[in-house]
């Protein structure tokens, strides 16, 4: 089995996967990048001057899609506190989020199965930021309120969703990896 | 001779009108969620706030044992920048004043 993600003696992180792991990992951040475009503050053609600051120009709700309610959680209680926070920070936050998941599949597009995946420091960071948030997403649509919640034990391989805990666990695996390399 | 008038330090003058003892001081606070890992989060508060591994551990611990932390104190505008980034990194943040 391959094991994506090590700390080279280089000083670089190194990973390599299969055919069908960089297959699901493109999967997984093109739906991502989908994601990202919903509900998002600045609309779909946005004054340049707004999109250029990332600044929404009036108020802005939090998302009804739970799962870009849980990347872009409510910052604070009072809730015009909360929408005035999101006016000016969340078109940037999903530019961040867009542009990991988008330079991530950059590397995945054309990859041939069993290549090395170099990446320095920053690379890295990157590409943790990305796995870890579509992991959060997947975490969402499994309904994982609990510390003590293990898919695996309530969802069936039978289960429609089977494929997708079977993902989360990987994802997490990934996130280990990358932490462990990043930290040393 | 005449004495040389006093003249006023802008400096010590501009401290003490940005600086009212009055002014409230405001939080981060780091929520625990069932998702993120242990790992992943001593890394984010090493990374982002450049704490020791010690420290990070010990608020790590704190968000999971105890349900939240408060992860830094300062000025709002400060703590809404904390925030942000711990939404960047996908942790659950949120801003508070620190009496709140």
């Amino acid at each position: 089995m391959l094991q994506p993600f090590e700390a080279h003696r280089s000083g670089r992180i190194v990973g390599a996967f299969t055919d069908g792991q960089a297959g699901v990992l493109r999967f997984l951040l093109a739906g991502q990048l989908a994601l990202l475009d919903e509900e998002d503050p600045l609309g779909a053609d946005p004054d340049p001057l707004a999109a250029a600051l990332g600044i929404a120009d009036g108020p802005v709700k939090k998302p009804d899609n739970p799962a870009l309610a849980r990347l872009f959680p409510n910052a604070y209680e009072d809730a015009d506190d909360a929408s005035e926070f999101r006016r000016l920070t969340e078109g940037d936050l999903r530019e961040g989020k867009r542009e990991a998941a988008r330079q991530v599949l950059g590397v995945l597009e054309g990859y041939e199965p069993g290549e090395p995946v170099w990446l320095d420091a920053e690379q890295a960071r990157i590409w943790l930021g990305a796995v870890n948030d579509v992991r959060l997403v997947l975490a969402v649509w499994l309904e994982i309120e609990d510390d003590d919640d293990n898919p695996f034990e309530r969802i069936q391989p039978d289960d429609e969703r089977y494929e997708i805990v079977v993902m989360y666990h990987w994802l997490g695996a990934l996130v280990e990896w990358l932490v462990e390399a990043l930290m040393g | 001779m005449s004495v040389a008038p006093v003249e006023a330090d802008p400096e010590v003058a501009e401290e003490t009108r940005s600086a009212p003892k009055e002014d409230p001081v405001w939080v981060t606070v780091v929520w625990n969620d069932p998702v993120n890992l242990m790992s992943y989060v001593t890394y984010v508060f090493m990374s982002y706030f450049g704490y020791s591994k010690g420290k990070a551990e010990r608020l790590m611990s704190e968000v999971h044992n105890l349900g939240k932390a408060t992860v830094s104190r300062g000025g709002r505008e400060q703590m809404e920048k904390d925030v942000a980034a711990m939404h960047g990194y996908g942790l659950w943040a949120t801003v508070q004043r620190q009496d709140g």
